[in-house]
């Protein structure tokens, strides 16, 4: 089975070498922190940024946002005296929501300083059921294997234990009264054919009982006794000894679900049906049929109890009230998600005021936007929306950071595209506004973008305000701009457009009009192809193809090409049987693309290295058949040493797109050190029983450029190559500890008379091996994603971000890790020109590099940069359960003032100087005076 | 095989009361060969980490407020424990475990306030001011001087000027860059 496949195009011979610049500074910076106070505002609040010159400007604050999820709840509990539901979700979360507006941070309203108890708990290991009684949950972690008991005000822990079940156990939880005489109520579980009573002070084992006739049921307590309830038989457990009496039921066949008990019954809905038992009877008795599929829990309100269903677009609430049972149709009033199926509901029912009853309902819908409606039910029978959350943005599939368009530009567009819709008025007045605010934003001295920025999206001038497309595993693409961290647009594409998302391409760069995204998902027997402007979500096409899908290759164009595509990137797929199709976008015909593609067939290269296997292969364009290229493999490399089998656990490739502005480094002889700048280079690391191995192969002549491997270590690898040096992070097993190596390659001899006429550019046919050198250094924290930040002409030196276990992101300086660092007794003084620290294993944990501060980012799984118009910062997304968004100037913001900079010693200077320059003009006139008087 | 195993353990830190530990999000995590166990840290700032299987572990605790040292825990096949810290796991710290915090983390940098004083030290400021002293200092001194040792100072300056005239030369790109 294909888990992951990862491939590449490659030009051999194409790529020239990128221009000589200045050599990347080498001088030793250490990064600043943000200063407290700044963070303390809120931020993120967008502040004038005052310019000087076209790109220079002051920073006034950090600007950092979070957007915290919690995943797709699997149980959910009502707590309307705290205002908030305890959901239990998917991700392994456990948080309070917010009643009011859904929210999981606290929030303090400034008349009343009242603070909700709202918070979040994440685990490593998967949540499940949860159960509440007074002050305490109790929540089921690791299929049932652990119980932890929370305090519902503050989510924090006060006991957690292991059950000793195993994971194929049956098993259910309930509290009872206080047994032990601790003044706490006490807990019971059900664990396969075990019950347990356990102290609710410290989960201390009181009693145990085994009942007979294997497995299931569902656990019960009423004053004096426990109740282990199954379809055919009723297990009564004395409360203080657990003696157990077993009686033989009948009435209803299959499994017993989870319910509750009123009125001396215990009801429980299943198979469509509403069932009730009572304790001391032996016979089920059956309520009502429930019309629909989904079916919530059964809420028991005092002595009533309620249980929803869906029927087609409404909803059937089925009511127990005083014995009479009854229904009521609701609506869930909602403009969008009406026609969203809905995955799963939670009931509770409540009492107004008045005597009326009103309903809350908790739903989930299938593009896992979770919704809660509440109120009295109108005469319609509607339910009124209170909040909405985008819990698809916990499971992004894929996910791209787009430009914004310039405002300027965008306008130059529509006036000479002469976007349809607009007139000739209309064109015009759109541009005097734009040029209105131009004079505005010059005159104020701020970025004026920001007042007419809800009507398109435009960037600042600084650019750091982006837009982020993400698409869910449930099918759902999502618009968010960075500086409101807002989801600005959302569609769901649903089963029929969409398959399974697999991968988002930019295809058109928003500095061409307009924008295009292309969204790629695939099931067994198609493939989607969904084109739509990054934007606005608009201009979608959806397209489908009877193929396999593998991977895409993006095809390197020249400038007419280029022109010829219309400023679009030629996407071409790999299906299955690694056939080759090239893919039009709908603007463009499909000759075209098939004769750039067929123009460059010899000279395109690109390879597969699938997970778990132990071999990559290169392949090349070849022959053109009706609808599709073949592929012809041009080689193959088996990894692995000694007959070990090592399997493929993760590839790194270098981004064509960065720019590189030296390629050389300048040593501290003023001498130059040549990169090995190889655009063709890529990187696969194995993992075997023991070691860990990493090799660094040429894709278009598959030799293997370097390889080294690592003894005693384990995964999971991380890796990122950029320009001529790749970095790794693994778990040494002889230490245990985090390590990460960094390897940098450079040229053995380069002819630098040949620099500037033919070696400009590179091929992998003709060039020698690189000389390689390597260090390793020890961690402080375990890793789960590393990057390096981009600029745009990256001329910053740059940083490495690594994304830890701690929900933290840490930064170092690539001076950090550097294997020209020499060993402490050897430096020279030339070494420490060049800026070269002595070698030290053990990377210091500094907090004031974290850049995400005192704020943690759940579970981050990959973290992506993308440059800035400011050369020394780069923007960074990371990506998990929460979305985290900020910008980073790895050798200090030096082309902006800084945010502290003194305005005020600066006007005191001039200030004295001019002063001092009148005096003087005085005192000098006076003494010319005096000396023509002598 | 798996050992069931507790490892029981109070985490304490440097100033503040244990509660301010449960009120965060604190997760510890056993990391090693064997797997990775991790549990959340409870309101009494306690902690037990069961069914371990005997190995040697990585021990982390994961805080954003406050640092805690990474420790070494071996669990032998008969459910003993040791646990060490440093990295030559030399220093062997008795169980049940009670692990204090290295310090507060601080992640920012104090805001830097305006100081007259703060402006005089600029070394720009520093040489004008020294450059100012001079042309106020340097003629005195020339005034107070008698006629005869002033003409001998500048006499002496032009004879020296006279036999060596100044040789300057341009800086320029070592050879290796140029030529090779």
């Amino acid at each position: 089975m294909v888990v992951k496949i990862v491939s590449h195009a490659y030009c051999a011979r194409m790529f020239p070498r990128t221009s000589y610049g200045i050599p990347g500074t080498s001088e030793i910076r250490t990064r600043i922190g943000l200063q407290s106070d700044t963070t303390n505002k809120s931020p993120w609040r967008r502040r004038s940024i005052v310019p000087l010159g076209c790109m220079h400007g002051v920073l006034k604050e950090n600007s950092s946002k979070t957007i915290q999820n919690v995943g797709t709840p699997s149980n959910a509990i009502f707590h309307p005296q705290k205002r908030a539901v305890y959901v239990s979700t998917d991700s392994n979360v456990l948080a309070a929501l917010s009643l009011k507006n859904g929210d999981i941070s606290e929030i303090i309203y400034p008349p009343l300083i009242l603070i909700l108890s709202v918070w979040r708990r994440v685990f490593d290991l998967p949540t499940g059921r949860l159960i509440q009684k007074g002050n305490v949950l109790l929540l089921t972690v690791n299929l049932g294997r652990e119980l932890y008991l929370l305090d519902n005000t503050e989510g924090s822990v006060l006991w957690n234990l292991a059950t000793g079940s195993s994971p194929t156990h049956h098993t259910d939880h309930t509290f009872l009264g206080d047994i032990d005489g601790d003044g706490i109520e006490d807990l019971a579980s059900l664990l396969g054919d075990v019950v347990q009573l356990r102290s609710g002070r410290d989960g201390n084992l009181v009693w145990k009982s085994q009942i007979q006739g294997g497995e299931g049921g569902s656990l019960t307590a009423d004053a004096t006794s426990l109740y282990v309830i199954r379809s055919d038989r009723v297990f009564k457990l004395d409360i203080k000894s657990g003696q157990v009496v077993e009686s033989s039921v009948e009435g209803k066949k299959g499994k017993v679900e989870a319910g509750g008990i009123s009125q001396q019954q215990f009801w429980t809905a299943e198979g469509g049906r509403l069932y009730s038992i009572k304790l001391d009877s032996k016979q089920w008795s059956n309520h009502a049929s429930l019309k629909g599929e989904k079916v919530s829990n059964v809420e028991i309100n005092g002595n009533n109890v309620f249980v929803a269903a869906q029927a087609e677009n409404q909803i059937q609430i089925t009511s127990v009230i005083d014995g009479q049972t009854s229904t009521e149709n609701i609506v869930l009033s909602s403009n969008v998600s009406t026609t969203i199926p809905l995955n799963k509901m939670f009931l509770n029912a409540y009492n107004t005021k008045e005597g009326k009853r009103g309903y809350r309902v908790l739903a989930l819908f299938s593009d896992e936007s979770l919704a809660l409606f509440s109120g009295v039910p109108k005469e319609s029978g509607s339910l009124e929306k209170q909040w909405n959350r985008e819990e698809g943005l916990s499971q992004l599939n894929s996910h791209v950071i787009v430009d914004l368009p310039d405002i300027h530009v965008y306008t130059r567009y529509m006036r000479e595209v002469g976007e349809t819709q607009d007139g000739l008025l209309q064109g015009w007045l759109h541009r005097v506004h734009a040029q209105m605010t131009q004079l505005r934003e010059f005159v104020s001295g701020g970025n004026g973008v920001d007042s007419y920025s809800e009507v398109r999206p435009y960037t600042d001038p600084m650019g750091f305000r982006k837009m982020i497309i993400g698409v869910s595993r449930a099918g759902k693409l999502f618009g968010i701009q960075t500086d409101s961290s807002t989801v600005v647009w959302s569609n769901y594409l649903g089963p029929e457009r969409c398959g399974q998302p697999k991968d988002l391409v930019v295809v058109r760069k928003s500095s061409h009009f307009p924008p295009s995204c292309l969204l790629i998902c695939s099931n067994e027997k198609k493939t989607d192809l969904i084109w739509f402007n990054p934007l606005d979500g608009t201009n979608l096409t959806v397209q489908h193809l009877p193929i396999h899908y593998k991977r895409y290759i993006t095809i390197p164009l020249s400038v007419v090409e280029e022109e010829k595509l219309g400023d679009q990137r030629l996407i071409s797929l790999i299906d299955d049987d690694n056939r080759i199709h090239s893919l039009s976008p709908p603007s463009v015909k499909r000759d075209i693309s098939d004769a750039v593609l067929t123009s460059r067939r010899p000279i395109t290269f690109w390879h597969v290295a699938e997970l778990n296997e132990s071999i990559v292969r290169g392949y090349t364009v070849g022959q053109q058949t009706r609808d599709h290229f073949e592929s012809e493999e041009v080689w193959s490399v088996p990894l692995g040493s000694h007959g070990k089998s090592e399997k493929i656990v993760s590839a790194a490739y270098v981004d064509v797109d960065n720019a590189i502005a030296s390629a050389a480094r300048i040593l501290g002889n003023r001498d130059a050190l040549p990169k090995y700048l190889n655009r063709n280079l890529f990187a696969v690391a194995t993992e075997s029983s023991t070691s860990i191995g990493i090799y660094l192969i040429d894709g278009v002549t598959g030799s293997i450029v370097h390889s080294t491997v690592v003894p005693s270590a384990t995964g999971p690898v991380h890796m990122k190559l950029v320009e001529n040096w790749l970095v790794f992070t693994y778990f040494n097993l002889r230490h245990n500890r985090h390590e990460v190596s960094v390897v940098e390659l450079f040229e053995q001899k380069l002819d630098w008379k040949e620099v500037d006429s033919n070696r400009t550019k590179f091929s992998s046919y003709q060039h020698a091996k690189p000389a390689v050198l390597q260090q390793t250094y020890i961690l402080p924290v375990g890793i789960s994603d590393i990057t390096s930040t981009i600029t745009v002409k990256g001329i910053t030196p740059k940083q490495l971000l690594f994304a830890t276990t701690s929900d933290q992101i840490l930064a170092y300086g690539k001076n950090f890790l550097d294997p020209r660092r020499p060993p402490k007794e050897k430096i020279t003084p030339e070494d420490r020109e060049e800026g070269l620290w002595p070698y030290d294993p053990a990377l210091p944990f500094s907090p004031r590099s974290v850049i995400t501060y005192h704020r943690q980012v759940k579970k981050i799984k990959s973290i992506t940069t993308h440059p800035s118009n400011l050369e020394s910062t780069s923007v960074v997304l990371a990506v998990g359960l929460d979305l985290f968004f900020t910008r980073t100037a790895a050798a200090n913001s030096f082309d902006v003032l800084n945010p502290d900079f003194n305005f005020f010693a600066l006007i005191l200077t001039t200030g004295g100087l001019l002063v001092a320059t009148v005096f003087s003009i005085f005192a000098s006139r006076k003494a010319d005076l005096s000396r023509l008087w002598k | 095989m798996r050992f069931c195993l507790v490892l029981l353990a109070i985490l304490s830190i440097v100033t503040a009361e244990p509660s301010e530990i449960g009120s965060n999000d604190v997760t510890l995590r056993l990391r090693g060969q064997k797997g990775t166990y991790s549990t959340l840290c409870r309101k009494d700032g306690s902690f037990a980490i069961s069914d371990v299987a005997p190995g040697a572990y990585l021990f982390e605790v994961s805080s954003t407020d406050l640092i805690y040292p990474q420790l070494r825990v071996e669990v032998s096949g008969k459910g003993q424990m040791r646990i060490s810290r440093g990295e030559d796991n030399t220093q062997t710290i008795p169980h049940p475990l009670r692990i204090t915090a290295e310090g507060r983390a601080d992640y920012f940098t104090p805001r830097e306030g305006f100081e007259v004083m703060s402006l005089l030290k600029n070394p720009m400021m520093l040489m004008m001011g020294v450059t100012l002293g001079m042309t106020w200092v340097v003629p005195k001194i020339m005034g107070s001087l008698d006629e005869e040792a002033l003409e001998e100072l500048q006499g002496g300056a032009n004879r020296q000027q006279l036999e060596e005239p100044p040789t300057w030369e341009p800086p320029t790109l070592r050879p290796t860059i140029t030529n090779h």
